[in-house]
């Protein structure tokens, strides 16, 4: 937390040396966190790639005040329903991961991510549930972000983001059972 | 049927680190990023800022951290700045900030008649961590704040060390000042050496 901050205060007095810590520190955290909301690593890769750009280029008029973990996630979480939305836009979606056989197994395409068995397992399990679910999962395990923090984030009621975790959680129960 | 807490900890577990080509392009965008960025703000609008130093307190009723030397113009007097109270940091720090201070400011205008307005502002930050719950006035920490402004402009502190580092800017120089304040308190702060930024 501490080191949070002062990264905080570094980047915003333009000390290269805060943005590459930030960078070293979160870079697959984000990565992780899009890939279990997108299963995707091109796309996640993508997005963390935008994050951080945005995030460089914001530079002295940054002004964040509050948890820099809980914002990055954020950042990537906003642009993966914007992807969902250029998706839709384009056509209708064929959600190939959402039908895929959990057992399907392959390495992470053309090596853009290294991860065990059990993460692409997980990802894969996650892709399954519904977008709001594995939404409040992904923010909640990884992102760290408190229920509230997501309940204003998805513009819900704290009950609600309850609900969708508990849910959430009882699917991947179900899917993963006997899996790992 | 696996328990919940277990799916909660596979969920926690799940890992995709960057490749390494994954890194390369990552950072190579990012450096591009900020070069562009630095040089739209320059264009735009700059807000010089210090250097922040987290020091430890030995003696003092407060420990701070600064971001910022407070290094006024005193230019035919004492200059003094407002402290606002903008809240309390994770770690328990009080954040004050001063109001923007513009430092620099022209217009440009190129032949096809259009004007580009710069402005270059400072505004410093103050981090105070408060060592007993006896010390947790905001408007106690504003009234050290403005008297160590003036302690500062009467050169009235004695430096107790020196901190050199690298930024990309080139080399700077933090010194750790002890001021002594009225009441008999001392404080002590780290502040980037005068005119750097």
């Amino acid at each position: 937390m501490v080191e949070d901050e002062l990264l905080k205060l570094r980047f915003k007095a333009g000390l290269a040396d805060a943005l590459e810590r930030i960078y070293e520190k979160y870079r697959d955290t984000l990565l992780t966190l899009a890939m279990q909301l997108l299963n995707d690593a091109e796309a996640a890769e993508d997005i963390v790639q935008d994050v951080f750009v945005s995030f460089a280029r914001a530079g002295e008029t940054f002004g964040l005040r509050g948890n820099l973990r809980s914002y990055l996630a954020t950042c990537v979480v906003n642009r993966v329903r914007d992807l969902a939305r250029a998706r839709k836009r384009r056509g209708p979606v064929v959600t190939l991961e959402a039908h895929a056989p959990l057992e399907a197994d392959s390495a992470p395409p053309d090596g853009r991510l290294v991860s065990n068995e059990q993460s692409r397992l997980v990802a894969r399990a996650l892709a399954r549930l519904p977008e709001e679910q594995r939404e409040v999962i992904a923010l909640r395990l990884n992102g760290q972000l408190k229920m509230r923090e997501i309940a204003k984030l998805q513009h819900v009621p704290l009950t609600t983001v309850r609900g969708r975790y508990r849910h959430g959680i009882h699917r991947l129960r179900s899917i993963l059972n006997g899996r790992l | 049927m696996r328990r919940a807490d277990e799916i909660e900890r596979l969920v926690k577990e799940t890992s995709f680190n960057a490749s390494e080509a994954t890194d390369k392009t990552l950072r190579a965008s990012i450096a591009q990023a900020n070069s562009d960025g630095s040089a739209m703000l320059t264009l735009e609008r700059r807000q010089t800022r210090r250097l922040i130093m987290r020091i430890s307190i030995t003696r003092a009723a407060l420990a701070l951290m600064v971001c910022g030397a407070v290094v006024a113009a005193a230019v035919g007097g004492m200059k003094l700045y407002r402290y606002h109270f903008q809240g309390q940091d994770a770690d328990g720090s009080y954040i004050f900030t001063t109001e923007p201070e513009v430092i620099h400011e022209s217009v440009a205008e190129d032949p096809n008649g259009s004007t580009t307005h710069s402005i270059t502002t400072r505004q410093m930050t103050v981090a105070m961590r408060p060592e007993s719950p006896e010390d947790t006035s905001v408007e106690q920490m504003q009234t050290d704040l403005e008297e160590i402004d003036q302690l500062r402009q009467q050169g009235v502190r004695r430096l107790i060390r020196s901190i050199d580092s690298e930024t990309e800017n080139g080399p700077i120089r933090v010194n750790v000042y002890e001021y002594t304040l009225s009441d008999g308190r001392t404080i002590t702060m780290a502040e980037n050496e005068r005119g750097q930024d």
